[in-house]
């Protein structure tokens, strides 16, 4: 059971080998001038404007909030993955399962309308 | 096999109605409308409640006495969801309260100045959520259900959203409410790991079987802690001591129509939970679970009647008068369980039909109180009441008595037959318990008509209920007074409820 | 098997007290981070494929950036001046060993389900000798019965869930907006 994830182990361990010997590279190879330019995030682009510990505005709540139920709701709908085919050819049960997730997107779909018009979208 | 009952559209037409309702209520809430259209609202939410009143009982006529259909059907062959009379009647409970917490709320939301469409779209929703509780066979959908109610309650609870008082209210009643999620669920996973199964049909068969062959003992432990908790999350929804902590806070808070609402249709819909759950599930454990429960319902009697003498709030007075309530409602849930008999259910159903009237009767006479500044829910605001406001005052007396179960009032009847029940189930204690800590809750019930009738208040301006208010004071008088006449049509309903 | 699952339990309850010892608020939330996906390939160990998804989808994804948000709503200045533990936390402590040492010790005495049951309900861990023939995506997995569980057996509660989550919705949004 468990040696079918093998690959994915495997891609994980090669990826964090490279960043790990590209950092080894870079560190070894690497000219490092002390200064504070070199102590920034981004040494060549936009220059730093504040700190990044800083309180955020709570306007992103919403938005927050909303990014959360949406991904509990992906995730409902996520199973029919992997079933889709079974069911589709199930002639028994084909329009039952189809009916049903309409129902279900249909009422999530009304929680929508409702926030794109209240706005909640939008930033105040 | 996997099925549907034939007609489960007819089974299921309230349900359906009831969401098509509250959709409706969602869309308006989103329209930019004006205040007319939120104020029509109220009448059209009245109405669509009516509507699916109609529903439930054109279905409990039609469905034949002592038979559980089973609407949907697992791949194993066990009902998860059961339409039967026991479940129509809780049905109809949560909807008169529903419909009794909207009547009085006009006054309310003209004084605060809430109208949103959110308000009838959240009751609506969380009257769908209770009636799912009441007809749900497997412990997931029982605690879908649940959730549904509750998180549309903790939003009700914090309604006025710029008042301190109410969102630490709900915020409080919210943790705690969640913590009790968690621990039903959390429960349940335990359950599921021992007997791989929810449904309470197969909890009840493997229970059998592990009591018959070597009794309570043989029970393995990850079930019974599951039960536990399960217990546990169950009593703390319907706020028995010691799990009653955020009661008097979240009703204190909330604003008052939704506190009436919290008051009866949760409750009503904890309890079709509890009795499923008892009944059909756990009855082979009734060994161990009576004198549980007899100890939290005497706890709960007790405590209750006198935290509430202790009160100044007439708000908080009465929600520790529910917590006391609701251990008078769990003792008819031990009479039920000890005789194995369907009288403590049905004693139950009546207590809580009679429920509704009183208290939210007692609740809309302080949102009659409420104006000019005031809240109206302090012990003061009673004062003199009889002078400025005689019928106010005459109204507030006997949703009073009612509670305090003094006859003639509904709720004497309530009482009588819950202490019947106990009587009949050689429960003793808790029938003596039941009547002395009821003596006891005059007591505090009186301070208040004390203070209407015989005391001196300082003049204030008129206070003005409108039509709707007036028009719900007087309906539920009416049923409180006269409601003894009624008792046999009324108690030979409630005996259709039957579980066993 | 055994030695990952040892393994990564271990690392779970490092990541876990790590989470509540660490001074920094951002730290601690990293920590959680990297328990909820170790606890994902803990649950990949015992075939719960599904579950490992969501553990992925939901808390390393959402409640995450939830968390972190909470952090970067609050001031973080009182952090600097708050005491993490008090007189109480050793009677805790106490008590917490206390119980997890009786709980820990009964439930891992029993078995599950228990010996006296008899499965009723869909059964993941029993599998045909054919059925661990066939090629992965053609054996009864943990995602189908899922979603056959889902879709069919809890169709009930599956369109109630809708209604939760629309519940939800309403609720954060009418709690949030600045004017209704």
């Amino acid at each position: 059971m468990i040696e079918i994830y093998l690959p994915i182990l495997v891609m994980v361990l090669m990826a964090v080998a490279f960043a790990f010997v590209l950092f080894v590279l870079s560190y070894i190879f690497g000219y490092v001038k002390k200064s504070r330019t070199s102590l920034k995030p981004y040494e060549c682009g936009m220059a730093l404007l504040d700190e990044a510990e800083k309180r955020v505005s709570i306007r992103y709540y919403v938005v927050l909030l909303l990014f959360l139920l949406f991904d509990i709701e992906t995730l409902l709908l996520f199973p029919v993955a992997a079933v889709y085919k079974e069911m589709m050819g199930n002639l028994e049960y084909r329009l039952y399962v189809f009916l049903e997730l309409c129902g279900f997107v249909a009422i999530l779909m009304i929680g929508y309308v409702y926030i794109y018009k209240k706005g909640a979208l939008k930033w105040e | 096999m996997f099925s549907l009952h034939p007609s489960w559209t007819h089974l299921l037409t309230p349900e359906i109605a009831l969401l098509c309702f509250s959709i409706i209520f969602l869309v308006i809430a989103g329209l930019k409308g004006d205040k007319n259209l939120r104020k029509g609202s109220l009448y059209l939410s009245l109405l669509c409640l009516l509507f699916t009143l109609f529903f439930v009982i054109q279905l409990f006529v039609s469905l034949p006495d002592k038979e559980h259909i089973s609407v949907i059907s697992t791949s194993a062959g066990n009902a998860s969801l059961l339409i039967d009379k026991y479940s129509l009647l809780f049905k109809m409970l949560v909807i008169l309260g529903g419909f009794f917490s909207l009547l009085v709320s006009q006054k309310e939301l003209d004084e605060e100045n809430a109208w949103t469409g959110e308000y009838f779209a959240l009751i609506l929703f969380s009257i769908l959520g209770m009636m799912v509780m009441a007809s749900g066979a497997d412990l997931l959908t029982l605690w879908v259900g649940l959730e549904t109610m509750a998180l549309s309650i903790y939003v009700l609870a914090a309604y006025l959203r710029r008042k301190e008082s109410s969102v630490e209210g709900a915020l409080k009643y919210f943790i705690l409410g969640a913590l009790s999620s968690g621990m039903y669920l959390y429960g349940v996973s335990f359950i599921y790991g021992a007997t791989s199964s929810i449904h309470l049909k197969v909890l009840r068969a493997q229970l059998g079987m592990m009591i018959t062959r070597g009794g309570i003992e043989n029970i393995p432990f990850p079930l019974a802690f599951g039960l536990v908790l399960l217990v546990v999350s169950l009593l703390f929804k319907i706020a028995i001591v010691p799990f009653h902590f955020w009661t008097p806070d979240a009703y204190e808070g909330a604003t008052t129509p939704v506190t009436a609402f919290m008051s009866v249709a949760p409750k009503a819909a904890g309890f079709a939970m509890l009795g499923r759950i008892f009944f059909v599930g756990l009855i082979p454990l009734y060994d161990i679970l009576i004198p549980l429960l007899m100890l939290t319902a005497l706890l709960t009697m007790v405590w209750g009647n006198i935290a509430a003498m202790l009160q100044s709030n007439a708000k908080r007075m009465l929600a520790y008068s529910s917590i006391a309530h609701a251990g008078y409602m769990l003792s008819g849930v031990i009479a039920a369980l000890k005789a194995k008999t369907d009288e403590g259910i049905t004693a139950v159903l009546f207590y809580l039909f009679v429920y509704i009237f009183m208290n939210v009767g007692a609740f809309s006479v302080i949102i009659a109180l409420k104006g000019n500044g005031e809240e109206g829910d302090r012990m003061e605001d009673f004062t003199g009441l009889f002078k400025r406001k005689p019928y106010l005052a005459i109204f507030m007396t006997f949703f009073l008595l009612s509670l305090g179960g003094i006859p003639p009032f509904a709720g004497f009847l309530g009482k009588f037959f819950i202490f019947m029940s106990l009587v009949h189930s050689e429960l003793y204690l808790l029938a003596a318990v039941l009547a002395i800590t009821s003596v006891i809750s005059i007591y505090y019930y009186y301070r208040i008509v004390c203070n209407m009738f015989l005391k001196e208040g300082v003049e204030k301006p008129q206070i003005r209920e409108g039509f709707l208010l007036k028009s719900a004071l007087i309906i539920m008088t009416v049923v409180n007074l006269f409601l003894i006449l009624f008792t046999n049509r009324i108690f030979s309903i409630m005996e259709k409820g039957s579980i066993f | 098997m055994i030695v990952f699952v040892v393994l990564v339990s271990v690392l779970i309850v490092f990541f876990s007290i790590m989470v509540v010892s660490l001074k920094h608020p951002i730290s601690s939330a990293v920590s959680l981070l990297i328990a909820f996906l170790l606890l994902a390939i803990f649950y990949l160990l015992y075939g719960a494929e599904f579950v490992a998804a969501v553990q992925v989808l939901i808390y390393a994804g959402g409640i995450m950036v939830l968390y972190l948000m909470g952090v970067m709503f609050t001031d973080s200045e009182w952090i600097k001046i708050t005491r993490q533990t008090h007189l109480q936390a050793w009677l805790a402590l106490f008590l917490v060993l206390v119980f997890f040492g009786y709980f820990g010790h009964k439930l891992y005495h029993s078995q599950y389900p228990a010996p006296a049951v008899k499965r009723t309900e869909i059964s993941i861990a029993k599998k045909s000798e054919t059925e661990k023939k066939l090629p992965y995506l053609q054996r009864e997995t943990n995602p189908r019965s899922v979603s056959v569980a889902l879709f069919k057996d809890y169709i009930y509660p599956f369109e109630i869930a809708s209604v939760l989550l629309t519940v939800a919705v309403v609720g954060g949004v009418f709690l949030a907006k600045k004017e209704v």
